[in-house]
């Protein structure tokens, strides 16, 4: 991680605890962070056929027998249901907190 | 307050014990109140290091995060109607099942890092995963999309 990207962190209280509290946690911090926000970029890309098929693949898992808290819930599915329209909000609300821009265009450019 | 988080760091040799920690999560204060505790005890070993413990504490705080969104976004009725459940942990699911999803869509060959993370998430604790996709739950996803 670069000094640059750490000082731009450090301004924000929950980075300024991430930061202070390992170097090791800090360094892969925003390494961990990426993939997340990739995965979560791809759920606001998910095609409700898609999001049927994961559906469909829970369900029947349910049904074997090897129940699992997150596919009993079928979570997924549903909050794309709730989420409607808004998904692509919910996606930019959490990505932009959990990997905030460290590199903003300046204004005098 | 919003958003914050404390985790106990565990290990095999450590001073968390499953089940018990050493601190006292509610003192009535509104605010303090709020803020998510949580613990994890994994025997960290050579193939993953200390990056589980990350991967933890991302997951956990995207869940506190999505979960703050989906409240202030929705009714409570609403909620309800649709049946979710905005308890803890509920909105890891979302990343389970896209870790699953993707695994047995792309066979999970677009990215070495994206690879890691489901190894993370798919080995037990005592292996020095987080444990939380189980085998049958890869193998169910694997089996029914290609």
């Amino acid at each position: 991680m670069s000094n640059s990207a750490i000082a731009e962190l450090s301004k924000i209280p929950i980075y300024r605890q991430i930061l202070s509290s390992s170097s090791e946690f800090a360094t892969n911090y925003l390494t961990v962070a990426s993939i997340y926000k990739d995965l979560l970029n791809d759920f606001n890309k998910l095609a409700l056929a898609e999001v049927e098929q994961i559906s469909e693949v829970l369900n029947k898992f349910s049904a074997s027998g090897e129940l699992d808290k997150s596919a009993s819930q079928n979570t997924l599915p549903k909050l794309v249901s709730l989420f409607d329209t808004k998904r692509n909000q919910f996606v930019e609300y959490v990505t932009s907190t959990i990997f905030p821009e460290t590199e903003k265009p300046r204004a005098d450019l | 307050m919003e958003h914050a988080y404390q985790i106990e760091f565990g290990h095999s040799n450590g001073l968390v014990k499953q089940g018990e920690t050493t601190y006292d999560f509610h003192d009535g204060d509104a605010v303090s109140d709020e803020v998510r505790w949580t613990y994890l005890q994994i025997n960290v070993n050579k193939k993953f290091g200390t990056t589980p413990f990350v991967h933890y504490f991302m997951a956990h705080l995207i869940d506190a995060i999505a979960v703050s969104w989906i409240k202030t976004n929705y009714q409570n009725s609403k909620l309800d109607e649709v049946e979710i459940d905005t308890k803890k942990d509920g909105a890891l699911s979302i990343l389970s099942d896209l870790l699953c999803y993707r695994s047995a869509k792309l066979n999970i060959q677009t990215s070495d890092y994206e690879e890691k993370t489901l190894n993370i998430w798919n080995a037990p604790r005592p292996e020095g995963g987080l444990g939380w996709i189980g085998k049958e739950k890869l193998t169910c996803f694997t089996s029914n999309i290609s």
